[in-house]
């Protein structure tokens, strides 16, 4: 967006509470605050009256990178930090602004000074203070065009530096810190630079922003993808060429499809849910699936949707299969007319046209897809997230006349950790996604959980299951405080791949076990979408309690609370 | 279609950057009109108006460009 837009956007009306950052950098920040402003209220949900909140950059002192990012840290536990680090940040002969005498024996001394103030910015980055999300730019601006150097040859000089804010940056990711990654080329305005101290051209600067507030303000991942086969999958139709006549090999000029295969196996090692949607008989898909030349374990497709009916019927099993939300999948076809059918039947499903005779639009497709379902953290559960629904699918075909017996039989193990330290991203995300056993619909950012669990009291409890169809990983979070003999809890979620197994049960008594109180408050809001708690809450107080706090004495729950069958462990 | 004439377009561009200023002070504004034209945004303006307008103001220009006639006259210049 041009500067124009940005400061229309960043001044428009307001409402509710304003989003606050803190904005490290040594240069002078001007127009960055103006567009990381507009790219963060356009990330922001709007009220009921359409306004989003506010946004507030805070800023620091020019030329003090370091003691800006101190001051950051100390400004707030909740506020985010955004750092744009740059050359002279390093040390001051590194940049273009500051007027120094260059000398053929500085080279040294720059480096000795760039390897200090790096490992100092670092520590302040991933040091204990710096519990919340912080996002890095690295430097854009040209280094200056000093000592000898072939056209077009790196020098050692520079190649030393790069090499120098490539550790640093590399060992800041693995700490948390999210690392921007944006092309430098086209960045540095060197008028501006001299006139008002800001380095950047408005074009890189709008780039830079958005970036920074995506990494901010990430949106929610897609959770599933429902692909064709015939064209898409592979090259050729499989009812007609046959099973061992459809391709995905350089040999058969069908590479592309192979890529796309692949790329399908990476989405499914990560979690996200794959399914297949194809008008054909099963016989014939079901053979080439088998193939052993697949690029991808056919276990990575579940489920497989194959009949004549419209795309849109199978597209709506396959999300109820996987009790997702319709906005929550992507689907791939290769035909536009299947993709306007399920456009007008299921318009909160994105769709994508799967280019089959153009390979750079192939590359292009996937790398946009990969965009869709980027996540920052993968977990244990996302890992099992697959095999867990075909679990449950058989749990669900499991002889289910006498609930009691089901349980009984399942050889379920639910293991309770009430460990704060070190953070868990799988608890902040079942916090967050979590709607149908949710308590009260609270969401948390990460900076606000992090500082919560910081204080002295803080209670966390994650559960994690499994049993003899496999295991759900962790499962349920409840989230609270010690509050003068008695636990508060603020959150508390269960994921709905975890329903039926009495496992919200087992965690109210894991509590009581645990911090060894007496009576439980549970802060209750009934939500839109929140049914199941009410189901749970009426069997502990023998019917649907009004919103508000709500107390639950240990005697009153060990005679309400039904038969639980698992055998339940402590993490330590 | 009728293409915004400079006015219009400069019109946006001071509104952007003094969002409280109103349509009938427009044509008057000016540093010494306005409490909130400061260096700051003086410097913003002189960047909404260069990308609006594909220009690069010259620096010599810039203690000149004080006020909306200023910028309207600059422009119509450029023009011709």
């Amino acid at each position: 967006m041009k500067l124009r837009e940005a400061l229309v956007i960043s001044n428009r009306p307001a409402a509710g509470v304003p989003y606050g950052m803190q904005l490290c950098c040594g240069f002078e920040p001007l127009h960055l605050v103006t567009f990381l402003k507009a790219h963060l209220r356009l990330r922001l949900p709007s009220a009921g009256n359409g306004d989003s909140p506010g946004v507030v950059v805070n800023t620091g002192r020019f030329g003090d990178l370091a003691g800006n990012i101190d001051r950051g840290l100390a400004s707030g536990a909740e506020q985010s930090l955004a750092v744009a680090l740059e050359w002279a940040d390093l040390d001051p002969r590194l940049g273009l602004r500051e007027g120094f005498r260059p000398r053929p024996d500085d080279q040294g001394a720059i480096l000795a000074e760039g390897v200090k103030r790096l490992a100092s910015i670092q520590k302040q980055l991933t040091g204990p203070a710096a519990r919340r999300r912080i996002v890095l730019s690295l430097p854009a601006s040209p280094l200056p065009p000093w000592g000898t150097a072939l056209s077009g040859q790196a020098s050692v000089f520079d190649l030393e530096l790069h090499s120098l804010l490539a550790t640093f940056a590399t060992d800041c990711a693995r700490a948390g810190v999210r690392v921007a990654e944006l092309s430098p080329t086209s960045a540095y305005d060197f008028r501006g630079h001299l006139q008002t101290g800001f380095p950047y051209l408005n074009s890189y600067a709008d780039a830079l922003a958005s970036r920074m507030a995506a990494l901010l303000l990430p949106l929610p991942p897609k959770k599933g993808l429902i692909t064709d086969l015939d064209n898409t999958l592979w090259s050729g139709i499989v009812g007609d060429d046959g099973p061992a006549n459809v391709h995905w090999s350089l040999e058969q000029h069908a590479r592309q499809h192979g890529v796309y295969q692949q790329f399908l196996a990476s989405l499914s090692a990560q979690g996200v849910l794959v399914a297949a949607a194809s008008k054909n008989d099963p016989a014939p898909v079901a053979e080439a699936l088998a193939r052993i030349d697949l690029l991808f374990p056919s276990s990575v497709l579940f489920p497989i949707e194959t009949n004549w009916g419209p795309k849109s019927e199978s597209l709506r099993r396959v999300a109820q299969i996987w009790n997702l939300g319709l906005d929550d999948v992507v689907f791939v076809d290769d035909s536009a007319l299947e993709l306007a059918e399920v456009n007008q039947a299921l318009p909160q499903v994105e769709c994508y046209l799967f280019p089959s005779s153009d390979p750079a639009a192939i590359l292009e497709l996937i790398q946009t897809l990969r965009l869709r379902f980027a996540k920052e953290y993968v977990t244990e559960e996302d890992r099992l997230r697959a095999a867990s629904l075909r679990g449950n699918a058989e749990y669900a075909r499991a002889d289910a006349t006498d609930p009691e017996t089901l349980l009984a039989g399942l050889q379920s193990r639910i293991s309770f950790s009430f460990s704060r330290d070190p953070f868990d991203p799988r608890a902040l995300e079942l916090l967050n996604k979590t709607n149908q056993f949710n308590l009260n619909g609270r969401r948390w950012e990460e900076s606000q959980l992090r500082a919560f669990l910081g204080q002295p009291g803080a209670v966390l409890c994650v559960a994690s299951y499994e049993d003899r169809f496999g295991p759900l990983g962790k499962i349920a979070v409840a989230a609270g405080h010690v509050e003068e003999g008695f636990v508060r809890l603020q959150s508390w979620v269960m994921s709905c791949r975890a329903f039926s197994r009495r496992i919200e049960f087992a965690t109210l008594e894991a509590l009581f076990h645990h911090t060894g109180v007496d009576t439980l408050l549970l802060e209750w809001q009934s939500t839109p979408r929140n049914a199941i708690t009410r189901e749970t809450l009426a069997v502990l107080y023998h019917q649907v309690p009004q919103a508000g706090v709500l107390s639950l004495a240990r005697t009153d729950f060990t005679l309400r609370c039904p038969r639980r069958y698992a055998t339940m462990h402590l993490v330590p | 279609m009728n293409e915004p004439s400079i006015s219009q377009r400069l019109q946006q561009c001071f509104q952007a950057v003094f969002p409280n200023l109103k349509q009938p002070e427009l044509a008057t504004a000016s540093s010494e009109t306005l409490s909130d034209w400061d260096s700051v945004a003086q410097v913003t303006l002189i960047s909404v108006v260069e990308e609006e307008f594909a220009v690069v103001l010259p620096e010599e220009k810039y203690g000149e460009m004080l006020s909306f006639e200023a910028w309207q006259a600059y422009l119509e210049t450029l023009r011709r």
